[in-house]
């Protein structure tokens, strides 16, 4: 059965905000991730008829808004960055609850693939095997990345239940 | 403990996602419309005059004796030698688009409004050159642990236009420096260009001294990128809110009540507006109005914009109020 390719608009109503959530929690900067985001689409709407034909257009502009962010050289400064800019760049909204900034910073500490595979896992809501697809490498590797990076965002964030496994 | 994670994972998303605020898709389009058709201004760059004059700039890598090379840097060498030639030039790339520092050969090109610029620049590293091309014309840095930043000018004409001009960065370290080294670079706009873009949208906005005009703001939008207004004398009541956006980027405004015991900070907005910011002809831009209406008991309003990175030292905003 055919199916009509998705159309920009369409796409971007459905994911804009959830892939800003993505970029976010990885590097620690919300106005940051919403630029990216933003770029990734832009980068999509001018050669849209390719892209909308992608099994999962969505995939494609989440991969270059990551290849945006982490070009920048200052994605190591990002976490603090955030907690010193967030009172004077969206002071209208309230400040995050500290829950969420702990988890930010916590993740902030975390090595890039444990961090990326965390954020693809619980934020984009992959299974095991569509991480090791998307990273390029073998599901006994993500699930150890998995299993590290909950270990140490336990030990951060002094989570008191034991330790599962991914879903 | 997964059931702890999956469940500070679902608040984050929960939380983040009503403060989102997405420039849309007609900002998208206007980018993309803008790439298609950029206009082929003339650019010229200041180099060429600064090497004959030997301001800063070393002797270029192929005359050079060699010396002894010393390895390679790891990563970690080379992002804090970028990170010590980022402060030196004045780059926080936390607030703006205009500049970058890396430890190896990279380019970038960057889309500039139509204006006169400074580019400084810098090496940081134990030996070595670097070759920095803006806009075609090159630049022979010398690296060491404490250079001097070399500063030259840009221009980027197109007199009648706001304009978008794409100026391509080229840095390429020499064999010596590749590896061992950070360049930084930052581009500023120069004063006489920050004004003509602020002016440019205060008449957009129209002429002041407006009856029933209650506040108004002017400004250029620095790196930090953000602009705003406490106003004591708005209390409840209807209002017009009147604004424009002259050069690059996206712009939001928030209007909204000051937070009580949080002088400066708005709880929730009763009014927001985005718009574009307009790279046409000069005296061409567009003003957007929105209505709002301040509830009982507001003691001071504070009007609050806020731009993308795009828009951050490359934009002027002005925004009016009147009452209704």
């Amino acid at each position: 059965m055919h199916r009509d390719p998705p159309t920009f608009d369409e796409v971007y109503a459905a994911h804009f905000a959830d892939l800003t959530v993505q970029l976010f929690a990885y590097f620690g900067d919300r106005q940051e991730a919403q630029d990216v985001v933003q770029e990734a689409f832009c980068r999509a709407l001018a050669r849209w008829r390719k892209v909308s034909r992608y099994d999962d257009p969505v995939g494609w502009i989440r991969r270059v808004a990551w290849n945006l962010a982490v070009s920048r050289w200052r994605r190591a400064r990002t976490a603090i960055g955030f907690l010193r800019r967030q009172p004077t760049v969206e002071p209208w909204a309230d400040g995050p609850e500290p829950d969420r900034v702990a988890l930010i910073a916590a993740l902030a500490g975390l090595p890039g693939n444990q961090r990326r595979a965390l954020v693809l896992h619980y934020l984009a809501d992959m299974p095991v095997t569509e991480v090791a697809h998307r990273c390029g490498v073998a599901e006994g590797t993500v699930k150890s990345w998995l299993h590290r990076g909950r270990a140490a965002m336990a030990t951060q964030l002094n989570l008191t239940e034991p330790l599962g496994g991914e879903r | 403990m997964t059931d702890q994670l999956e469940r500070l994972f679902a608040d984050l998303r929960s939380e983040t996602m009503p403060r989102i605020v997405p420039p849309g898709v007609e900002a998208a389009r206007g980018t993309v419309r803008r790439r298609r058709h950029r206009r082929t201004a003339v650019v010229t760059a200041g180099l060429a005059v600064l090497v004959a004059a030997g301001l800063g700039f070393g002797v270029p890598a192929h005359l050079t004796t060699s010396a002894p090379t010393p390895a390679t840097l790891t990563n970690d060498e080379r992002d804090a030698l970028a990170a010590q030639a980022a402060e030196r030039v004045g780059l926080t790339p936390d607030e703006t688009l205009l500049g970058h520092s890396f430890g190896q050969a990279f380019h970038v090109t960057h889309q500039l409004v139509t204006g006169d610029y400074l580019v400084k620049m810098v090496c940081v590293g134990a030996q070595g050159h670097a070759d920095v091309r803006v806009a075609g014309s090159v630049a022979t840095l010398t690296c060491s642990a404490t250079p001097a930043v070399v500063s030259v000018p840009l221009s980027v004409a197109e007199p009648d236009l706001v304009g978008r001009t794409d100026v391509l960065v080229d840095v390429r370290p020499d064999a010596v420096a590749e590896g061992r080294t950070a360049v930084a670079y930052l581009i500023e706009m120069g004063p006489g260009s920050q004004d003509r873009l602020r002016t440019a949208a205060t008449d957009a906005i129209g002429t002041a001294g407006t009856a029933g005009e209650v506040s108004t703001l002017s400004d250029f939008i620095a790196s930090s990128g953000g602009s705003g207004l406490t106003d004591a004398t708005m209390g409840p009541g209807n209002y017009r809110l009147i604004a424009a956006c002259v050069g690059a980027g996206y712009l939001t405004i928030a209007v909204g009540r000051e937070e009580p015991g949080n002088p400066g900070f708005i709880t929730e907005p009763v009014q927001t507006l985005g718009m574009s910011c307009s790279d046409g002809p000069l005296g061409t831009a567009t003003p957007e109005t929105v209505d709002f209406t301040m509830p009982k008991g507001t003691k001071a309003t504070i009007v609050d914009t806020n731009t993308n990175l795009e828009a951050r030292g490359q934009a002027g905003v002005a925004v009016r109020v009147v009452r209704r």
